[in-house]
């Protein structure tokens, strides 16, 4: 069938092969998992040099367990965190990278990045420059959570955590877990960007801390961030963060306590939903009215001895709804003072009315029209169960009544 | 003379023009920029306004049943002009499938394979792909219904992944920007996916249609991928928003945004899948059609040894074309769609009016 | 130079092998044109023996017969080959017991054929004239009886050889379902076939091939629901072999298929014959080879590897999870190696997080890049699969077991290869098994994929998919192409899942040419217990 030529032919293309397999080891982006830092953190900072940013990686360790044996016992990694910081202090997040990078063993691999850390510092001093990496390196991904830190953020990313190996995948498990009972709570990369496009939004980004606990250091979630165009300008409080997560709508989860004269419960809000009515007013001003539709559980009852059975429901209907309206109009308040629209009302109505948006340049005057908005909350509480118990124990007793 | 014997059922015609089309879902970057969160709305618009267009194709192909584009235009414009304008054609459907190739070589590099130099991505797609036209419009054909579904499988399920980050607000404000930005974006969902349809009338002959109920196969293939187009591009701005004009590739962003538990994340690999089998499909279909019409030009009638040239050809000329991407971007939003047109859009109308006043095709030629 | 070179490897590979055969003269071919047999029986004795060449176990025996004992005969056999009983009775006891009278006397000339019609007791006899036929008779373990002065001969079909008895087959063993298996012995299998299918238009016809071996072949189809053309294709390539020896129907696999170079098997097998009748009836031809259990089917479809008898003797919805799983089956084990060498290596991204780090601490310290771990635990798979089936029976099952076992634990302690390796190949190895009918498709391209998938990770994958996919779509097997069974114009009940029975009105279209019906209606079963009235669920009314 084959040539006498052709045989030949057929021997030359055989022998090409083992020279093909030259390139199957060292082909192009080709790396071996031993060859890879994976990075679990990235800590941004205000470096002494006012130009420059401190950029920290945090890397997990794999190489404590020196056993590698399928069938060895279990090792639970040596006390000691199992992170590795490496730093730099360059102008931009892209050279600190590229000199780290350099001066490791392995490369440095961004892809699995859990968590974008930010000292409070630089946070002041502006962010909006440094995040340009994280959307056009394809390596670094949007929906990873952002997060500021009270103090310095490589610090928190060194400390030694008990409910994970490392600091970076701890903070963004947290931070998984809140977002399930809002997804408010979890500020990711593309959602700041998207705010802070917006012109007229004030992003927020969750807070973390250093807090020294029976003298070991752990992390802390601590309220919010609130910025302007990329600066921070102010901060909200826990209690704070709760009346924004409400007026967002879309909560499960949360808890509210009530409290009116000496008696306090603990409800359980399974589900809230905002209804917002944005309008604008006669006069160019703003009038927004929320409406907020909460089912609730009771957790807990305390001091609630001077009440019968019977209205036990109907009272805490209007306890808890006064609580969360007041919750929710202090936040308000709180952020009308700083000017800043973190709800994104603006936003709401250059959709709804583009054309008074346009029109009446509302774009430029929103801090004034922000700091002058109507604001109108109402709350519908339902409770419709009150748990295993009826009664608790301190109530009157159940004398045939009803 | 027919180059090419083999047959296609209509069947996987339509499967052909569906997959042909659902491939510029990958290019929605061009209009993104330009009409943000309208996007969807220029295309509805421009499948309204391709609809004329697609007509006009339609009846080419059922003028002249039997003969292929290249054919045509010497039929209607004598022997020298119509090798002439069959030229320009074969230099258009060159450069549509290097572009296309470059365009795979590009996205591949974005997206996975950042170190991977492009010659050798090229080269890798180039010597699959001269391989499959070597066999004909049958091979080539093939693989189009296959890829139709899994393509829309795999819209339909990251869709449903995504419901949960979808906001319907991130549409609105609708029709709020300037008319200019619609013409453009218009014109250019009109010349890029579905004016680029122009190509099918390059395998007329291969296709079995009878002439009754000719005009339900390129319709259907048209409405069905246009409609692909249009899910895709409303997916990806009910989830970024207004952040939709930053990305090169909005697909690639919004499917890495699928997070439902740390099972299910990072599922670009859905991404990749619907990149490399709907691009390859495009640049096999065109590396086709500009083997068959230069070997219609030249009169070859064994096409297959041309077919490893032309891909040679092909790799050449898409590297040396634009010298980066942003050039390739802004050719793509400014000069594309008016060269595009005078293909697409002048010419085959010109074709059409003239065949109809010589009265072409003859008597004879009505079988 | 080198290119057009290698253009020319490649169309040589992936064209389709246009059988070229050359016609050579079919010796021992009994139209031939041999010289006719000498009257004098020992002339032609003589012959015969330079024919047959002399062996021992040629065994002549001369004996007179007729009246007065005036006829002289001889009786040629091979030890061994014949039922010696079978002679006596059939053959020596009625002819030395023919005392014709006067004038019932037959000529010299026809006296073969009284012989044959009137006196012997056998039930196959053959008049030949031919010493040629004389031969191949006796070298089939026939008898052949030459009488003195008669220039025809007598073949006497006398076959006895020691046989394997029908056992259940070894290499396909169902829970459910007959467990009769094929034999070595031509008639045995024809006879199991013909009695799955009692029908008249279930054509046999024999066609000997190999020039030492002559080794009897015999083709069987449904006239009327095969394909001819199909059918003339098989007979005319087997006709066409020119050949030494045909020990195995995989010599004749390999000389008749469409492809030979394609890892995919365009020509089935198998070893029962519930199967094989079963495919006969939706219109294959069904090859059988004397000398070995493995019946041959033509054309065989992809579709096939995936349906296995029992599919059809269990129910629908447990059957059709079972052919679901088997393509899942055969896409890990074709595929999951090159998938783990892609990810680790290319696509480190597309992994989860914790599983990320679990498979880069367990890989932390072992040397080698992961395409040579994955090539050393495929090969030392493929070496203990091997060697499995090497040794001895009681040794083979100790050896595996503990060479799997040593081999992947050792080779994980030592860190010479990763956990997650050694659980890859595993898995990959298991799932091979479901599928035995492609498992050369599967060891080729999980090879080629690995190679490809560490060259260019994903993409490199795809590209070879996509090839793959243009080879696949060009192979015919016979003229039938080789997905039929799963486009949009065929009848999809039996594909992916398996839909009932009662479900499957048409044979499959392009296998079968003719009357395609398998079933007139399209009922589902009745159900006798779903009685408007309301009686019980177990019918105790009735």
């Amino acid at each position: 069938m084959i040539a006498k030529t052709g045989k030949i032919r057929v021997l030359a293309c055989a022998a090409l092969l083992p020279a093909l397999m030259a390139f199957l080891s060292g082909c192009w982006d080709e790396h071996e998992l031993n060859e890879l830092f994976f990075v679990t953190g990235i800590a941004l900072d205000a470096a002494s040099d006012p130009d420059k940013i401190d950029i920290a990686l945090e890397i997990e360790q794999l190489q404590s367990d020196k056993s590698n044996g399928s069938s060895s016992t279990q090792t639970t990694s040596s006390q000691g965190s199992d992170a590795i910081l490496l730093k730099a202090e360059r102008e931009t997040v892209e050279e600190g990278i590229g000199e780290i990078d350099i001066n490791s063993t392995r490369r440095i691999f961004i892809h699995h990045n859990q968590v974008l850390l930010v000292g409070i510092e630089l946070a002041e001093q502006g962010l909006e420059n440094n995040l340009d990496l994280f959307t056009r390196n394809t390596e670094a991904r949007a929906d990873v959570p952002l997060l500021i830190v009270d103090g310095r953020a490589d610090k928190l990313l060194s400390i030694d955590v008990e409910q994970e190996t490392i600091a970076g995948v701890y903070v963004a498990r947290v931070s998984d877990r809140q977002s399930t009972i809002s997804e408010y709570y979890k500020v990711r990369i593309l959602d700041f960007i998207s705010k802070y496009i917006d012109g007229t939004t004030a992003p927020v980004i969750p807070v973390i801390k250093l807090v020294n606990k029976n003298n070991k250091d752990e992390i802390e979630f601590s309220g919010m961030a609130v910025f302007i165009g990329g600066k921070m300008i102010g901060r909200l409080s826990d209690d704070e963060t709760l009346g924004y997560i409400w007026a967002m709508g879309g909560v499960s989860g949360s808890v509210v306590t009530a409290r009116s004269d000496s008696m306090t419960a603990s409800l359980y809000i399974t589900s809230l939903n905002v209804n917002r009515e944005i309008t604008v007013r006669q006069d160019g001003g703003v009038s927004v009215k929320l409406a907020v539709n909460a089912s609730l559980e009771i957790k807990e009852l305390i001091e609630f001895d001077a009440i019968p059975v019977k209205e036990l429901i109907p009272i805490l209907t209007d306890m808890v709804q006064k609580a969360i309206a007041d919750r929710i109009i202090n936040t308000f308040e709180a952020v009308r003072e700083m000017d800043a629209d973190i709800y994104g009302y603006g936003v709401d109505i250059h959709r709804k009315y583009p054309n008074e948006w346009d029109s009446g340049n509302m774009k430029e005057r929103w801090p004034e029209l922000f700091s002058d908005i109507d604001f109108k909350v109402s709350v519908k509480a339902a409770i419709p169960t009150t748990g295993k118990a009826i009664q608790s124990m301190e109530m009157e007793e159940y004398n045939g009544e009803n | 003379m027919r180059i090419d014997k083999g047959q296609i059922s209509t069947k996987k015609f339509i499967f052909s023009i569906i997959c042909y089309i659902q491939a510029s879902a990958m290019l929605t970057s061009f209009i993104t920029a330009i009409v943000y969160q309208d996007s969807w709305l220029v295309i509805l618009f421009g499948m309204i306004v391709c609809v004329p267009l697609i007509w006009l194709f339609n009846s080419l192909m059922v003028a002249f049943p039997d003969m292929n584009l290249i054919q045509i235009l010497n039929k209607v414009y004598g022997p020298v002009a119509g090798k002439v304008i069959g030229a320009g054609y074969i230099w258009f459907f060159l450069t549509l499938s290097s572009l296309n190739l470059m365009d795979l070589g590009d996205f591949t590099k974005l997206t996975f394979m950042d170190e991977m130099p492009l010659l050798v991505l090229a080269l890798m797609c180039v010597i699959v792909t001269s391989m499959v036209v070597r066999k004909g419009i049958k091979a080539v054909a093939w693989y189009s219904s296959m890829f139709v579904v899994v393509a829309v499988a795999i819209l339909v399920i990251s869709i449903l992944l995504l419901l949960n980050q979808m906001h319907y607000e991130n549409f609105l404000p609708t029709l709020h920007l300037s008319v200019l930005d619609y013409v453009q974006g218009t014109h250019i969902i009109l010349t890029i996916p579905f004016g680029e349809l122009v190509a099918f009338l390059m395998i007329t002959p291969n296709v079995k249609i009878s002439r009754e109920n000719n005009r339900k196969h390129l319709f259907t293939g048209f409405i069905v991928g246009g409609l692909t187009i249009l899910f895709a591009v409303v997916r990806d701005v009910a989830v970024l928003g207004n952040t939709i004009d930053m990305f090169t590739l909005p697909s690639l962003v919004v499917i890495r945004l699928v997070r439902l538990g740390e099972a299910l994340s990072r599922m670009e690999i859905l991404f990749a899948i619907v990149l490399i089998i709907l691009l390859f499909f495009k640049i096999v279909f065109l590396q086709y059609v500009t083997v068959i019409a230069l070997a219609q030009l030249f009169n070859i009638t064994s096409f297959r040894y041309l077919a490893l040239s032309v891909g040679a050809l092909m790799v050449a000329y898409g590297m040396t074309l634009y010298p980066n991407v942003v050039v390739h971007a802004a050719s793509g939003r400014e000069i594309i769609p008016f060269l595009w047109t005078l293909f697409e859009i002048l010419i085959p109308l010109l074709t059409f009016i003239i065949a109809k006043a010589r009265k072409l095709p003859g008597k004879k030629e009505a079988r | 130079m080198l290119f057009e070179f290698m253009r020319r490897a490649l169309h040589h590979l992936y064209n389709s092998r246009k059988t070229q055969y050359h016609m050579a003269p079919d010796s021992g071919s009994p139209d031939s044109g041999q010289p006719d047999i000498n009257s004098s029986a020992d002339k032609a004795l003589r012959e015969l023996k330079d024919l047959l060449g002399d062996s021992s176990d040629l065994r002549t025996h001369s004996f007179r017969f007729g009246p007065d004992n005036a006829c002289e005969g001889v009786l040629l056999f091979y030890d061994g080959m014949v039922d010696t009983k079978l002679i006596t009775e059939a053959i020596l006891r009625p002819i030395t017991a023919w005392q014709p009278s006067k004038d019932q006397i037959p000529s010299k000339k026809n006296l073969a054929e009284c012989l044959a019609n009137e006196v012997l007791c056998a039930p196959d006899i053959t008049v030949v004239k031919t010493i040629n036929e004389l031969g191949s008779g006796c070298l089939s373990g026939d008898t052949v009886l030459i009488a003195d002065g008669c220039s025809a001969g007598l073949v006497i079909s006398t076959k006895g050889w020691d046989k394997r008895s029908v056992t259940e087959p070894q290499s396909e063993t169902v829970v459910r379902g007959p467990r009769e298996g094929f034999t070595e012995n031509l008639r045995t299998n024809t006879a199991l076939i013909r009695r799955k299918i009692k029908n008249g238009q279930l054509h046999a016809e024999m066609i000997s091939a190999g020039r030492k071996t002559r080794t009897s072949i015999c083709i069987m189809y449904i006239d009327g629901v095969a394909n001819p053309d199909v059918v003339s294709s098989v007979k005319e390539r087997i006709k066409r072999l020119d050949v030494d020896s045909i020990l195995e129907s995989g010599y004749i696999e390999q000389y008749i298929e469409d492809a030979p170079f394609s890892p995919f098997a365009t020509v089935g097998y198998s070893e029962k014959p519930d199967v094989i009748a079963a495919r006969v009836l939706e219109g294959r031809v069904a090859i059988v080879v004397d000398g070995t259990p493995f019946v041959l089917t033509a054309p065989m479809l992809f579709i096939e590897s995936f349906q296995t008898a029992e599919d059809y003797y269990a129910r629908t919805l447990y059957a059709s999870f079972m052919r679901i799983l088997r393509y899942m089956a055969y896409i890990i084990a074709a595929f999951a190696p090159a998938i783990y060498v892609a990810l680790t290596s290319f696509h480190q991204e597309l992994i989860p997080t914790t599983l990320l780090f679990t498979i880069a601490k367990a890989r932390e310290g072992t040397p080698f890049p992961v395409l040579l771990e994955m090539l050393i635990m495929v090969f030392s798979f493929e070496v203990l699969r091997e060697g499995g089936i090497r040794l001895p029976r009681p040794v083979g099952q100790a050896i595996s077991i503990v060479g799997a076992l040593v081999m992947g634990e050792a080779a994980v302690s030592a860190g010479l290869v990763g956990a997650a390796v050694v659980i890859t190949i595993a898995i990959t190895a298991v799932c091979g098994f479901l599928v035995p009918m492609q498992t050369d498709s599967i060891s080729l391209i999980r090879l080629i994929m690995i190679f490809l998938a560490a060259f260019a990770g994903f993409y490199g994958m795809a590209m070879g998919v996509l090839l793959m996919e243009l080879h696949l779509s060009t192979l015919t097997s016979f003229g039938v192409p080789y997905f039929s069974g799963f486009a949009w114009t065929s009848n999809l009940q039996d594909s992916i899942i398996r839909m009932p029975l009662w479900s499957m009105i048409k044979r499959p279209r392009g296998v079968s040419k003719g009357d395609t019906t398998r079933r007139r209606f399209f009922i589902p079963p009745f159900r006798p217990y779903s009685d408007p009235e309301g009686t019980d669920a177990e019918g105790e009314d009735h």
